[in-house]
Order: C-alpha cells, then sequence, then structure tokens
C-alpha cells in the first residue's frame, strides 16, 4: 500500500497541510467541544442575526441608492488608492527591516507596527496633530495653502496609517522566510543589488505580498475611527461605507443593514482570497 | 581566466589562509568539516567580509568590490535555481543581468544548456526536474556568467552517488582550462577534476601539492583519510 494511501497514527499521510491538520485525534478533552462551539457560535450567530435582518425585497434599491453607491465608489477608491500607497512605502519599509540591521531597528520596527494595536481614533486624532491646520507639519502646509483634513486625501492618508502595518509584517514575516540565498546566488552571478531586487527578491515573496495587500485592502474597506476623526463624515468627500452606516444606523436602520451585508460580503471575499492564497 | 591570489584571517573562526591559483588551474579544497573550506569560498565571492587580507584576481585588487562585480561565480551544494524562472530563463539570468537582449541571452544559455548535455530541460521548472539534473543546470548557469573564476562547494554532495560520476564527466569539460576552486571530501572528484589538492585543518593550509603526489602520498592526517576512502 503506498505510504500516501492513509494517514500513518501521528496523522502525516504525505497529503497536504491542511489535509494533514485534520488526522485522526489521539488525545484532545471531548469537554473542548463545548466552549469551541460557543466560541464559532460567538462570531456566526451575529453575522446571521444581521443577514436575517435584511429585507430581500427592499435590498436592491437599498444599495443601489445614490448615497450608498457614492459611499461603496468613495470606499473603493480610496481603499485601491491606499493599498497601492501602503505597497508602494511597505515593500522598501519591509525589506530594509527584514535585510539590514541598524542601531535602534526594533524600535522602529515596535513603532511602525504600533497601528495595529492602537485605537484607531487615536491615530486619527495623531494625524491630526501632524497635518492639521495647528498640526506639526500642517502648519507650514498650510502656509503654501494645502490643507489635509477633512478631504478624501485624509480618507487615504488615515486608512494607509492605519493599514500599513498589516502589510509590512506580512511582507517582513515572507522576506525572511525566504532568506538570502538565491540573492547571494544572484549577485555572483553579476546582478546589481536592485536586478537582484527586481529579478529575485520580489518574485520570490509575491505571494506574502499579494496577501498583505489583500490584507491592508481589507483594513482600508473597513477604517472607521481614524477616518472620522482625521477626515471627517462628508458625504461624497470623506463618508466611506463603515461611516455611512454608523450614520444611517438611527435614522435609517434597514439602509444601515443593507450597506452592512455588503461589507460582509466583500470580507468573505476577502477571507476566501486570502485563504486560497494560504494567507490565514 | 585569471589567476586568484587570496589572504584570509577570519579570527573569530581561526581561519588564516594565504592561498594562490594560477590562471586555468583547478584547485581542489578538502579537510574536515567546519575547518573553513566554505568560509574561504565566501571571502572571494565577496559574501563574507574577513577580518584582514587580500583578495586579488589578475590585477585587480577586489576587497571591497561588491559580489556582483567581482567576476566570481559560485555554485553551491544546493542548485538553488530561481524557482521562479524556467531552466532556460536560469540559465539567461547573468547574460540578462549584464545587458544582453533577450534574444542573445536565450541563445547563450541554449548553448550552455547543451555543453552540460541539459539542453532538453530549458522549457522545465527548477521544481520538475531532478536532482543532479538541477545541479548540471546551475552549473550551466554559473559558466554563463563567463566568470573569472569558478567557486564549487561541495557541488556533487547533495546528489545522489550513481549520479555523482556523470556529473563530474560534465564538470571535467567545464573546467578545462578555467580558474577554479573545488571544496570536496571526495578523492575521486580531486582526481578527475583538480591541478592541485589543498589540504584545510583548523584554518590552516596543512598539504599543498600536485593532485597526484598528494593522492599517492598524502601528508596529512586528512588528506590520509580522504585516501584510504574513510570519508565519504
Amino acid at each position: 500500500m503506498p505510504a500516501s494511501a492513509s494517514p500513518d497514527l501521528l496523522g502525516r499521510s504525505g497529503r497536504t497541510d491542511r489535509q494533514r491538520g485534520a488526522g485522526p485525534s489521539v488525545g484532545m478533552p471531548r469537554w473542548l467541544w463545548f466552549p469551541a462551539a460557543i466560541a464559532a457560535a460567538f462570531i456566526i450567530v451575529p453575522l446571521a442575526a444581521i443577514v436575517l435582518r435584511v429585507d430581500p425585497a427592499t435590498l436592491p434599491s437599498l444599495i443601489t441608492s445614490p448615497s450608498a453607491l457614492e459611499a461603496l465608489w468613495l470606499s473603493l477608491r480610496t481603499a485601491v488608492a491606499s493599498t497601492a500607497l501602503c505597497v508602494l512605502l511597505g515593500v522598501p519599509l519591509s525589506t530594509v527591516l527584514a535585510r539590514t540591521s541598524f542601531r535602534g531597528q526594533g524600535l522602529v520596527r515596535s513603532l511602525v507596527l504600533l497601528p495595529l494595536v492602537l485605537p484607531p481614533v487615536v491615530s486619527g486624532l495623531a494625524l491630526l496633530y501632524t497635518f492639521g491646520r495647528r498640526g506639526l507639519l500642517g502648519q507650514s502646509l498650510d502656509v503654501v495653502g494645502i490643507q489635509i483634513p477633512f478631504t478624501t486625501l485624509a480618507v487615504v492618508m488615515a486608512q494607509t496609517f492605519v493599514a500599513l502595518p498589516f502589510l509590512v509584517i506580512s511582507l517582513e514575516g515572507a522576506l525572511r522566510t525566504s532568506g538570502t540565498r538565491y540573492e547571494a546566488v544572484a549577485a555572483t552571478l553579476g546582478a546589481r543589488p536592485t536586478t537582484v531586487f527586481r529579478r529575485v527578491t520580489l518574485p520570490l515573496v509575491a505571494p506574502g505580498l499579494l496577501s498583505g495587500s489583500v490584507l491592508a485592502f481589507a483594513r482600508c474597506l473597513g477604517e472607521f475611527g481614524a477616518t472620522i476623526t482625521f477626515a471627517g463624515n462628508l458625504p461624497g468627500v470623506t463618508s466611506t461605507m463603515p461611516l455611512q452606516v454608523y450614520l444611517l444606523r438611527v435614522d435609517d436602520p434597514d439602509a444601515a443593514v443593507a450597506l452592512s451585508l455588503v461589507l460582509v460580503v466583500v470580507a468573505i471575499a476577502v477571507i476566501g482570497f486570502a485563504r486560497h492564497g494560504r494567507a490565514l | 581566466m585569471s589567476s586568484l591570489h587570496l589572504r584570509a584571517v577570519i579570527a573569530q573562526r581561526g581561519i588564516d589562509v594565504t592561498l594562490d591559483v594560477a590562471a586555468g588551474e583547478t584547485v581542489a579544497l578538502t579537510g574536515p568539516n567546519g575547518a573553513g573550506k566554505s568560509s574561504l569560498l565566501g571571502v572571494i565571492a565577496g559574501l563574507l567580509r574577513p577580518d584582514a587580507g587580500e583578495v586579488r584576481l589578475g590585477y585587480r585588487i577586489i576587497d571591497t568590490t561588491p559580489p556582483h562585480a567581482r567576476g566570481v561565480a559560485l555554485l553551491a551544494q544546493d542548485p538553488l535555481l530561481f524557482p521562479h524562472m524556467s531552466v532556460l530563463a536560469n540559465v539567461a539570468f547573468a547574460p540578462r543581468a549584464r545587458g544582453v537582449r533577450r534574444h542573445r541571452a536565450h541563445e547563450l544559455a541554449t548553448r550552455y544548456l547543451a555543453e552540460v548535455g541539459a539542453e532538453e530541460l530549458a522549457g522545465r521548472r527548477p521544481t520538475q526536474i531532478s536532482g543532479g539534473q538541477a545541479q548540471r543546470v546551475a552549473v550551466a548557469r554559473a559558466l554563463a556568467a563567463d566568470p573569472e573564476l569558478l567557486l564549487l562547494d561541495e557541488p556533487m554532495a547533495s546528489l545522489d552517488v550513481d549520479v555523482r560520476p556523470a556529473l563530474r564527466q560534465t564538470l571535467r569539460t567545464a573546467l578545462e582550462g578555467r580558474t577554479a576552486i573545488i571544496v570536496t571530501h571526495d578523492a575521486a572528484d580531486a582526481r578527475a577534476l583538480a591541478d592541485r589538492v589543498v589540504v584545510v585543518e583548523h584554518g590552516r593550509i596543512v598539504e599543498d601539492g600536485p593532485t597526484e603526489q598528494v593522492l599517492n602520498d598524502p601528508q596529512s592526517g586528512f588528506a590520509v583519510r580522504l585516501v584510504s576512502g574513510s570519508i565519504k
């Protein structure tokens, strides 16, 4: 019998990683099923509740109303722009963190990953005190007539601020995992550092870059706290989907629920995409 | 092809070696594991910085030259073919990196693949070929860089014993007239490929002589064991 036909006693089967995890469970206490079921239900039931709350009859008109479409279009535009900005800034940052060592590097890494755990409102406030009219840089920008807060640019900056660490953390991990051996070979074959970076380093971490971008995109799309603090809630300018949901939740709960459903569907699509790319 | 002059001191590893290789000469570098052989190759290729020393290739002092500009190609134990490129693109990598146009680079790559008897693998992915085939392709890729000095770090160690003779024959042809250093633990490699054998123990050269002389009348402890076949 070939070795791959059935799992052996240790659950090793020569199949794919995902199937291997489902081998015979030798020692799991049965009672774990109970809290595990509660945990799963805790997440799934509220999602079901919001889906059940949707009225199929009015759904099409609610999600195609001018204000809904406006918010959706703004969300997509800003999230795509922010993700692009995350890639543009995050790829160099990840590479510097993964491939060099300098004094204070640990501190720099900790600080740039801070938005992962910082309350988004605080991130928004930090941006306001940097780019606001009286902010650290905002004063100078104001002099030359550039005002960032409460513009679509502010939305993009808020999203980039909170999403950049997602890209950096997954790309730096991918860079460390792929190692420098291929890069060393490429260098001894006569390739300049830029050529090595373009033709060897980046292609090898492409899956990590893709999954990092997807996570960053999802984070951008869901961004609320930093956006409302730094960019405000101006319809068509800064009022993205999550802000619109928050705005409508009292006056027009049906519309809020319909928009929420759209966000849930997008989130499911992102998770499916990321799982496919082995990110999660 | 250029001659090599190497002097390298790596205090932490207790390495202090002076080695000269004449233009067109192939030297087998051998010695126990951990003696510092791979470190020496790293210093020559520019991947490792010695505490003190000098690396001269022909008339060029390349101590501070970055790896890509040294003219030194390194073939490791693992083929390390770029997994995201076809076999042909792997071999065309070095010509492309020095600015040769794609079409011409592919012509060159095809020629080098033929030289190692692997032209039929051109369209395959590195994951679709065997270890022995991959190492052949890696040889072609290193040759395509047109290096002044070729370093081979145990190129056959990760291969099955039965495919070694074929690769050894390939290398024999490829190294003809080239300046090269091959790290090996196999007397057969030294006999087939090297003009000279240098034995390193504890970071020092303990024996250095023409291949025939070292293999027929070994002086150092390691060389005696190498010849008696107790090292594999």
